[in-house]
Order: structure tokens, then C-alpha cells, then sequence
């Protein structure tokens, strides 16, 4: 059974998160909110490491290290300014128990460096290992 | 002591034979049975019981016994057999040696004699030496005796002396003669007998008794009063008992010293053919019995008796059967006979008892039904749920795809003239249909309409690959986006679902109709992520309550220049009127030409003014003090009769007649108690010194009239008061414009309701109101959420409304254009068209692309918001509500006290009594009854305060204000 636990693009968690970031050339970064939670009530994740001690983290997974964009194009942070200090491409803790019913804000700033005019679809947001109960 | 007997019997079968033995603690006596070799019976109780003991000597059971210290001597039938561990283990020590005549001990040796001229004598009972009497010399034994460290023997020889009496200190190895008497043939010592030192003897011509006092080694003659020689003889600490016949009995009870008279009667004793024995039975108790002749000398005896004064008197014992012997035993003698019973002193059981007739009746029996219903006992656990998840780990992974997007496909407007987004002409439309690049399949037009407070919907046909099922595609779903071709820079122009498909039989195309799910992501958007999305205010009181959140979204935004909408990630958006994220510049040459339009907003559309009525209604609790009071002074009541003044008497009101007027007046509580002043008893001096009169009240009178009274009452009751706002909103510029007003009203009712039944009537109803002295008190009550702070929401919520429907009415112009497909356009974006004959600026309000697949043609048609011209910002008012209009009602003073006059009856200048005016203490002039006067009916009226309708009617006061506005303008200049 999968997770109930998933990326949303909207605070409600109607609709799936499918889309990433565009960033036009040269004009800076982009900052966008997904949202990550359960629309079930009830449920929780915690992280499988350690339930209820572990973190549930949200990290960057780059598919292609060596090529494409790297995960450092990435900040996440759970608040608008917290974009600012947050160290590209590390993960984010989220808490240790997550309950379900409600969604947690990401806020995600996705940075060009030197990429050039593209697509590129090797970096996702994921999660450590979790169970839900 | 009084020496009682309890009969004890041996188990069936056995019976006791022979002497017993008390040694030890235990008692020792022989027992034969019908089926089983002999035994002996040991007693460890005193006698109470006896247990068969194995007997492990010879035939024939022990029959007499004879103990010294470590060693017990039996003798038997067969021989005399030994124990030396106390009597459990018994051995064979003289075989075939004959004890019949007795055994005896001086303490260490044992001597039995067997015959009168065979005797045995042992050391320690295992080895016997046997020795005839001829040895000592003696003719016949007669009798043996043990005294301390001697044994004696009594016997009669042929030879002068002829009776003897021979004494051994060594165990009968030599015997010494130590008394003899020289008498005619046929005599001898008869008996002999000791206990411890004392020893006695009896001579066959004597009438007496030798007595020795120091173990038999020297005797001395004891005549006697009495003639007859002792049959018997036994020693018993001082005493000696020799019974001559049945009859008499020659006796000591000096220790040997003198012998009594022997002229003792021993009743019961049978004299025919017997010999009368005695029985040493232990504490100066004697027992005596009677011997056959026939018998030997340990055999039965009948008859016993008893003695506890050393034989004055005897008292017959009753026995089972014929005595064996008697043991001494520690709770006194035991009495052994030959059958299967035995005496041991005690106390026969005695029965009390008393007829009881028994009657056989029949059986009555009472019954009643008695059901028995048997139920399952109810199962109560107490138990907790344990929920155990076993739970594979996952992840939650979402793509992150990242596009660059050249900054060239944002330019090309500003009168660039160039296609941004596909330069080169070239472009394609990219279809995704769930999992699926249908780009290639796609036929016609792909459509996308984007709206401001809408829904973004879109339209695509495609013809299938292969069969589908059309009803499978409802739901999937779609992203649309316009890519230059090749794929390149790609912009998304919808995601979102199918809403429906449509399938043409005829050429199999499918066409989808989209739609982003606007109404579904805002319905599951919670409330607080809507509040801080759009700001601005809300009360139930205005827009009642939503349905759903997408129904509170497009409520709270009415308070805010903006519109929502879902971003092309699906994202939910507030989008402000003023203030866009970002503005672009549309000139001619950017627009496809013949495109441009310009709608104008119609004086329908406009609004210049709004009037905002608020009602806002709340009960008031009010109360009400008012105070009953009347008083003369004694003058009033008390004659006079003065030179130049004659004033009669008037009647005294009662305490009744007021506390009947004032205590419970209609309307009103009591607040205190009714205080009545009465007159003080007493005599009062009236007239002159010389012409005196005197007016008496007495002591019991006084008490019941009145000078006067006081008292003060409340009453309680609501009145509904109902605050009426009217704020009208006037955009003045507008309205000068068009020349008149263009108005609608908005409004909302709040109400606070009290609904406890009994407040006013019952003073114990809360909440309580306290009124204290003479006024009123006025206090609203607000229930939750219907307090002033509520009401004031209510009205910012509507004023803030009614300011934004000025402005959105305002901005009902239009502007259109089309451009080749710009992707990048969004409502986010505000548009300054220099279009030639036309300028104007606003927010991008519509947007449909149209990517005409079949025709190469792709296009963007925007719509743009413009409001009335001006070109002036202007930003949303802080209200400053108008003055609450309610003020506590303030009663008149008639309202607040009883009306009690004073009316005389029985003067000269009294009016006809009208009980419609008169109202107060009617009373009369105590002159009798004078004719032409009017005297009236004496009493107390009180004309008490009413409730006006001003008190009890629901008040509407009213607020009106009038706010000039200024809204946003935009440019718009068409020349």
C-alpha cells in the first residue's frame, strides 16, 4: 500500500504536485510553495530510521549526479524568509511525527547557476524512508 | 477421695489374663485371644487404652511381672522372659522355669518361685539359677518377698524351729535364718510381704503378726487383740492389712508398731471358699478381694471393695468380671479382670435425657413456583486497542523538473512586433493526456480560457492511436503547453483534468474539455490559508454561512480589490487589481491587427454610490427603583381645643389598611421591607391649664395605627433595541461625472438574543440586575458574537465591500487585443496598451490562447480591465463608524414614586368624595356626623408608577452617515 503521504501543488491537497520550477535565463531564481502532507485524517509518518525520534526529512534526489542539474540548485525552507539562510541542497526536516488532514508548506527556490536554456528533469523531492500508520 | 470407675474393653476377641504391671509410666499386662498368639497389652495412658504389643516370648501370655530397674521380669507358662529397654523388646531368659507362686525383687536380684520347694533366683532376669528349699533348709516355701536389698522367705520345715523365715543380701546365693518360731508340726511362716523396709509375716498359730522394720533382717512379734492368724498379708507405706477370714482382718497402721483389733468388717467379702486378698492400690487406697481357695495365688478374685482409711470401712466395687489384679496405676488403681474390660478410675459418661415422643405426621408442604432464569452473565472487559501497523518504508518523491527558459521568449512586446515565444513561426502544441504525449495526435484547435474569478478551462481534440475508452479519459490528466518546435522552451498553458469527453463516431475524434479543478482546490483550501491569501474581512452576519470554502473565498474577497484564480501549477491565487506582479507594454505593431477593442462601461454597470445599512438589534434589561411614601405628624391625627383654635380628631389609618395597599403593589417587587411608623402611646395634654383635655393612645392600640410608611420596590423587564446604521458610500467624482447617483444597497442584520424564559418575573433568573434606591438601571446584553466589537465588524466588513463594488463596477471596461501566442501571459499581469487611438493600463482580466494546430496559428487573445479614467490610485479607507445611537432612557420623576395624597372627610370645607382623584389616605374628622358635611369611606389608595410604552416598546434609533470615497482609476484614453 502506498503512501497516503505525498507532495501537493495546492494547500488543500487536491492536486498532485507535477510540475517543478521555470526559471528564465538570467533573471534570478524562482520561488515556489508545494505542499506535503495527507488528506487523510488520522494517518501519520515517521521516519522508518527511528519512528517518532527520527525526522521525516525532505531532501533533494539528484538521478544523474554527475550531469544535469545538481541538487544544489535547490533551497528548501518551511517559511518565505527562511529561503534566505537555507544551505542549497540540504535537506529539510519537517518534524518527526506528521499528522495527517493537514499540509506543511515547502517553500522550494530553484536556482539556474550555469545551466544553460533547458530542460531538466533529474532532481525530485523525496523523503527518507517513512511508515505510516 | 472418692474413688470412681470407667469400664474399658479390649478389642473384640482379646481378653486379659494374669497380674499386671505399672513401671515406667506405662502398664504391662498379658492378653489372649481366640485367633491370635498371645500378647502383651501396654498401656501408655494411665490405663485409659491399651495397644497390643508384640510379644516375642514363649507360649502363653505373662502373668505376672516383677521390674527393677533395667529389667522387667514376665513369667509365664513357658518360662520367664526379660526386657531390658522398658518393655518393648522381651527375650526368653528361664525356659520352662515355672513362676507360679510369684516373682519378687530386693531391687537387683529377681526370685521366683515356681513350687513350695523350688525356687529361682537371677541377677539381671536373662540367667536363672534354680535352688530347691531344702537348700535354706526348708521343707515348703509358703511365700517369698522383696524387701530394700533382701530377700525373704517364709516357710515351715520338719525340723524344729519349724517355721522360718529366711533372709538373703546377695541375690539368693545365701540365705540367713532371721526369724523362727518352734511349733507344733504342720505350722509355718504362712505369708510374708514387704514395702521397701517394712516387712510382715504371718505365723500359722499366731494371733498377730511379725513385723520387721528394717528390710527383714530382725522381726518382732505384734500381738494382736484379735485371734486368727492372717491369710494374707500386704504392705502399703506404714500400713499392713492381714485379713484373717471375710470378716476380720489384723492390721497395722503404724508402720508394724501395734496391730490392731482385728474385728473389721468387710461386707460383701464371700467367706465360703475363699480368702480374702489385699490390694495395695497406691495413695493409702486399698482394694480388697476374694479368692477361691482353688486358685492360685494370682488367680481370680471376686468381689473387690475398696478402702480409703486403711480399712476402717469398705465400699464394693462393681466389676465386669473376676479381678486378675490390681496395678497401681498414676491416676489411681487398675483394676485388671479376666475379661476383655478393665476399670481405670473415672467418671462413668451420665446421661441426661427426657422423653421425646416422636409423631409420624404426614408432610404438608407450602410450595410456590419458583423460576429460575438463567441468563448469560454479561462479558465485561475492560480492554484497550492495540493497534499494530506493520508498514513497509517508502518514499514520498515528487519530480522537480527545472526549465530554463530563455529570456527572449518574455520579450518581444513594447512594439517589438516580434513573436517571442516562437520566433521562427515554428511552434507545436504539447499535449500531455495523463502519462501520454498525444502532441502528435492532436487534431484542430487547442484551446485554453483563463478568467479572473473563474475557472481555467481548456479544449483539445485528438485522435487516438489506438481504441481507448472515452470514459477512462474522464479525470486524466492534462498539461498543455506551447513549445517552439522541436519541444523548445516549452511553456505550460494548462494543467488540469478532463472534464468531459466527446467522441465523433464518424471520424473517431475525441475532444476533451478541461478544467484546472478551481472549484474543488478552493473548497479543500483551508480557511486560514484563504485568509492570509486574500486579507480582507468576513462575518457570517454578511454573507451568512458558505456552504463550502470555495463559497467563503468568493465571499472574503468581495472586501479586497482582487481575484483569485489557479496558477498553470494548479496553485491557488489572489490576484490584486492594483499593484500586478508585473506589467507589460502592449503596442500596435505587438497586436494582430484589427484585433483591438475597446468596450466601455455602460452607466448601468457603474456604481457612484452604496449605501450600507447595518441593523443591529440586542435586548436591553432594565429595571426600575421606586419608592412609597406617606406621612403626618401627630398634629395631624390629635385634637386641639385651643382658645382661638378647635381642631377635632381625624381617624388614624391602620397598619392593616397599608400593609393592604403597599405590600405587594402590582408590577413591582418589595425591595425592603414596609417600614410603618406608628404613633407612640401615650396621653396627650390638649387645651389650657384652664380648661385641660387629654387625648390617650394606649399601649395596645398604638401598635395597630400609622403616622406614616415608607417602602421601595423594582420591577424588571426587556426592551429590544435596534441600532439602525445607514452609511452610505459616495465616490463623489463618479457621481459629478455622471450626474447623478448611481446606487444599490448592501446590508446585514446582527442580532443578540436573550431567551430565558422568566427573567423579569423571577428575580432568580440571570442575569441578575440590581437596582438600588430610586432610578434606573439599563443594561444591554450581547450574547457571543453579537457584541459592539461584532457590530463594528459587520459594518468595516460591509463599508470594505461596499468600497470594492464601487471599484469593481468601475472597472467593467474592456480593452482586447490579440497577439501571437504569448504562453507567458497571465491575470498576475498588468497591460499598458499604447495602441495607437487608444491608451490604456489595467490587469490582464482574460486570456484564451488558441493553438490552431491544423491552420499553423497561434494566438492570445487578452482582455484588460480598465477602470474609469484617471489614472489615480487609491487605496481602501480606514472607516471611522459612526457614534453607537443608543443611550440609556431616563424615566420622568413621576415614574419613579407612588402618588399618595391625604383627604379629610367631616370638614366644613371637605369636597364630595371622587375616588378617581382622591387617591391616598382617606380619612375623616372623628366630630361625629355632622349634617351637610361630607365625610368619606376611610382607606388607603396608592396610585403606583406604570411602564410607559416608551419603557416597554422596542426602540429604533438611528445612525446615518454619508462617506465620501475615492476609488482607483485607470488609464484610458481613446483619441
Amino acid at each position: 500500500m502506498s503512501l497516503t503521504f505525498a507532495f501537493w501543488a495546492d494547500a488543500g491537497m487536491t492536486v498532485p504536485n507535477a510540475s517543478g520550477a521555470t526559471i528564465t535565463d538570467g533573471l534570478g531564481p524562482t520561488d515556489r510553495i508545494v505542499y506535503f502532507g495527507s488528506p487523510v485524517a488520522g494517518k501519520t509518518l515517521q521516519a522508518a530510521s527511528n519512528p517518532g525520534a527520527d525526522p521525516v526529512q525532505i531532501s533533494i534526489d539528484d538521478a544523474n549526479g554527475g550531469s544535469g542539474i545538481a541538487a544544489t540548485a535547490i533551497k528548501l525552507a518551511l517559511t518565505a524568509g527562511g529561503l534566505n539562510s537555507a544551505v542549497a541542497g540540504a535537506p529539510l526536516s519537517i518534524g518527526t511525527s506528521i499528522p495527517g488532514g493537514s499540509s506543511i508548506a515547502i517553500y522550494v527556490r530553484t536556482t539556474q547557476g550555469a545551466l544553460g536554456v533547458g530542460s531538466y528533469a533529474d532532481l525530485s523531492l523525496t523523503t527518507n524512508p517513512c511508515v505510516e500508520a | 477421695m472418692p474413688v470412681s470407675f470407667v469400664t474399658r474393653s479390649l478389642p473384640a476377641g482379646w481378653a486379659f489374663a494374669g497380674r499386671g504391671l505399672e513401671w515406667g509410666g506405662k502398664i504391662y499386662v498379658g492378653a489372649t485371644s481366640d485367633t491370635a498368639a498371645p500378647m502383651l497389652m501396654v498401656s501408655s495412658d494411665g490405663g485409659q487404652t491399651f495397644a497390643p504389643q508384640a510379644w516375642t516370648a514363649t507360649s502363653g501370655p505373662p502373668l505376672r511381672f516383677c521390674a527393677r530397674v533395667g529389667c522387667i521380669v514376665a513369667g509365664t507358662a513357658g518360662g520367664l522372659c526379660y526386657s531390658t529397654d522398658g518393655g518393648i523388646t522381651w527375650a526368653l531368659g528361664g525356659a520352662n522355669l515355672s513362676s507360679d507362686l510369684g516373682i519378687v525383687t530386693d531391687g537387683t536380684h529377681f526370685l521366683a518361685l515356681a513350687t513350695g520347694t523350688l525356687f529361682h533366683r537371677s541377677a539381671d532376669g536373662v540367667t536363672w539359677t534354680s535352688a530347691l528349699a531344702a537348700s535354706l533348709p526348708l521343707t515348703v516355701i509358703r511365700d517369698i518377698a522383696g524387701a530394700s536389698g533382701a530377700l525373704l522367705i517364709a516357710g515351715g520345715n520338719t525340723s524344729a524351729p519349724r517355721s522360718r523365715i529366711y533372709r538373703s543380701v546377695n541375690g539368693g546365693g545365701a540365705w540367713s535364718l532371721v526369724q523362727s518360731v518352734s511349733s507344733a508340726s504342720g505350722t509355718s511362716m504362712d505369708r510374708i510381704a514387704a514395702d521397701s523396709a517394712l516387712c510382715a509375716a504371718s505365723w500359722t498359730l499366731g494371733d498377730g503378726m511379725y513385723v520387721s522394720t528394717n528390710g527383714g533382717a530382725s522381726w518382732a512379734w505384734r500381738a494382736s487383740t484379735s485371734s486368727g492368724a492372717p491369710n494374707r498379708i500386704a504392705v502399703q507405706d506404714a500400713v499392713i492389712l492381714g485379713p484373717i477370714n471375710a470378716t476380720y482382718m489384723q492390721r497395722s497402721t503404724d508402720g508394724g508398731a501395734t496391730v490392731l483389733p482385728a474385728d473389721i468388717v468387710a461386707p460383701g467379702l464371700p467367706a465360703a471358699s475363699h480368702q480374702p486378698a489385699p490390694w495395695p492400690a497406691g495413695g493409702g487406697l486399698w482394694i480388697i478381694t476374694a479368692r477361691p481357695f482353688a486358685n492360685l495365688p494370682e488367680g481370680p478374685s471376686v468381689a473387690p471393695h475398696y478402702s480409703e482409711d486403711n480399712g476402717d470401712t469398705w465400699s464394693p466395687i462393681t466389676v465386669p468380671g473376676p479381678v486378675h489384679g490390681i496395678v497401681v496405676a498414676a491416676d489411681g488403681p487398675l483394676i485388671i479382670t479376666t475379661g476383655a474390660e478393665w476399670l481405670v478410675p473415672g467418671v462413668e459418661a451420665q446421661q441426661a435425657s427426657t422423653p421425646w415422643p416422636v409423631a409420624i405426621v404426614p408432610a404438608l408442604v407450602a410450595t410456590t413456583d419458583w423460576p429460575v432464569t438463567v441468563t448469560a452473565a454479561p462479558e465485561l472487559r475492560a480492554s484497550t486497542p492495540w493497534r499494530v501497523v506493520v508498514a513497509a518504508a517508502q518514499q514520498a518523491t515528487t519530480t522537480w523538473p527545472v526549465q530554463v527558459l530563455d529570456a527572449a521568449m518574455l520579450g518581444g512586446l513594447d512594439g517589438a512586433g516580434s513573436w517571442a515565444a516562437a520566433p521562427d513561426g515554428r511552434w507545436e502544441a504539447v499535449v500531455w493526456l495523463g502519462t501520454d504525449n498525444i502532441s502528435a495526435r492532436i487534431l484542430g484547435t487547442v484551446s485554453v480560457q483563463i478568467e479572473a474569478d473563474a475557472a481555467r478551462t481548456a479544449e483539445f481534440s485528438f485522435l487516438p492511436a489506438a481504441p481507448i475508452q472515452p470514459l477512462g479519459l474522464i479525470g486524466q490528466r492534462v498539461r498543455l503547453a506551447f513549445a517552439q518546435a522541436g519541444g523548445l522552451n516549452a511553456q505550460t498553458i494548462f494543467r488540469g483534468v478532463v472534464e468531459t469527453p466527446t467522441i465523433d463516431l464518424q471520424t473517431g475524434v475525441i475532444t476533451c474539455a478541461c478544467h484546472d479543478q478551481a472549484q474543488e482546490v478552493w473548497a479543500n483550501t483551508p480557511r486560514e490559508t484563504i485568509d492570509a491569501l486574500v486579507g480582507g474581512r468576513w462575518h457570517v452576519a454578511v454573507s451568512g454561512e458558505p456552504e463550502d470554502n470555495f463559497e467563503y473565498l468568493r465571499e472574503r474577497i468581495q472586501s479586497v480589490g482582487a481575484s483569485w484564480a489557479l496558477d498553470a501549477s494548479q496553485a491557488p491565487r489572489v490576484l490584486p487589481w492594483a499593484s500586478p506582479a508585473r506589467t507589460i507594454t502592449v503596442r500596435q505593431t505587438d497586436i494582430i491587427d484589427g484585433s483591438l477593442a475597446v468596450d466601455l462601461p455602460s452607466r448601468e454597470q457603474l456604481r457612484t454610490r452604496i449605501d450600507v445599512r447595518m441593523q443591529y438589534r440586542y435586548p436591553v434589561h432594565r429595571a426600575r427603583g421606586i419608592s412609597a411614601q406617606w406621612s403626618q405628624p401627630m398634629g395631624f391625627f390629635l385634637p386641639s381645643n385651643r382658645e382661638t383654635s378647635d381642631k377635632p380628631a381625624y381617624v388614624w389609618p391602620t397598619v392593616g389598611m397599608i400593609e393592604s395597599a403597599a405590600s405587594s403593589p402590582p408590577g413591582w417587587d418589595p425591595v425592603t421591607p414596609l417600614r410603618i411608623e406608628n404613633p407612640p402611646a401615650g396621653t396627650y395634654q390638649l387645651g389650657t391649664e384652664l380648661n385641660p383635655a387629654f387625648y390617650i393612645i394606649s399601649s395596645t392600640v398604638a401598635p395597630s395605627l400609622a403616622m406614616g410608611f415608607s417602602g421601595r420596590y423594582s420591577a424588571r423587564w426587556q426592551q429590544t433595541v435596534t441600532e439602525d446604521y445607514a452609511i452610505t458610500l459616495v465616490w463623489d467624482a463618479l457621481e459629478a461625472q455622471i450626474g447623478q447617483p448611481v446606487g444599490e444597497e448592501i446590508g446585514a442584520s446582527l442580532e443578540s438574543t436573550f431567551d430565558s424564559p422568566g427573567w423579569g418575573s423571577d428575580p432568580s433568573v440571570a442575569p441578575a440586575i440590581n437596582v438600588s434606591g430610586v432610578g434606573d438601571v439599563s443594561v444591554p446584553y450581547y450574547a457571543p458574537g453579537a457584541a459592539p466589537a461584532d457590530r463594528d465588524n459587520v459594518l468595516r466588513t460591509l463599508l470594505d465591500r461596499a468600497w470594492v463594488r464601487l471599484w469593481s463596477a468601475s472597472r467593467t471596461g474592456r480593452v482586447r487585443f490579440a497577439l501571437p501566442c504569448r504562453p507567458d501571459l497571465w491575470l498576475d499581469t498588468g497591460c499598458a496598451l499604447e495602441g495607437g487611438s487608444v491608451r490604456a493600463s489595467g490587469v490582464i482580466v482574460s486570456i484564451e490562447h488558441v493553438l490552431d494546430v491544423d491552420a499553423g496559428q497561434a494566438t492570445t487573445d487578452v482582455s484588460v480591465a480598465v477602470g474609469m479614467p484617471g489614472a489615480t490610485p487609491a487605496a481602501l479607507p480606514a472607516w471611522s463608524l459612526p457614534a453607537s445611537p443608543y443611550t440609556p432612557a431616563l424615566p420622568s420623576l413621576e415614574q419613579l414614586s407612588a402618588t399618595i395624597g391625604t383627604y379629610v372627610g367631616g370638614l366644613t370645607t371637605s369636597p364630595p368624595f371622587d375616588p378617581d382623584t382622591m387617591i391616598g389616605l382617606v380619612t375623616n374628622a372623628e366630630n361625629g356626623s355632622i349634617p351637610g358635611r361630607e365625610y368619606y369611606p376611610v382607606g388607603l389608595s396608592i396610585r403606583w408608577p406604570e411602564l410607559t410604552a416608551e419603557d416597554r416598546d422596542p426602540r429604533e434609533l438611528e445612525a446615518a452617515a454619508v462617506v465620501s470615497v475615492a476609488v482607483p482609476t485607470d488609464l484610458l484614453e481613446i483619441t
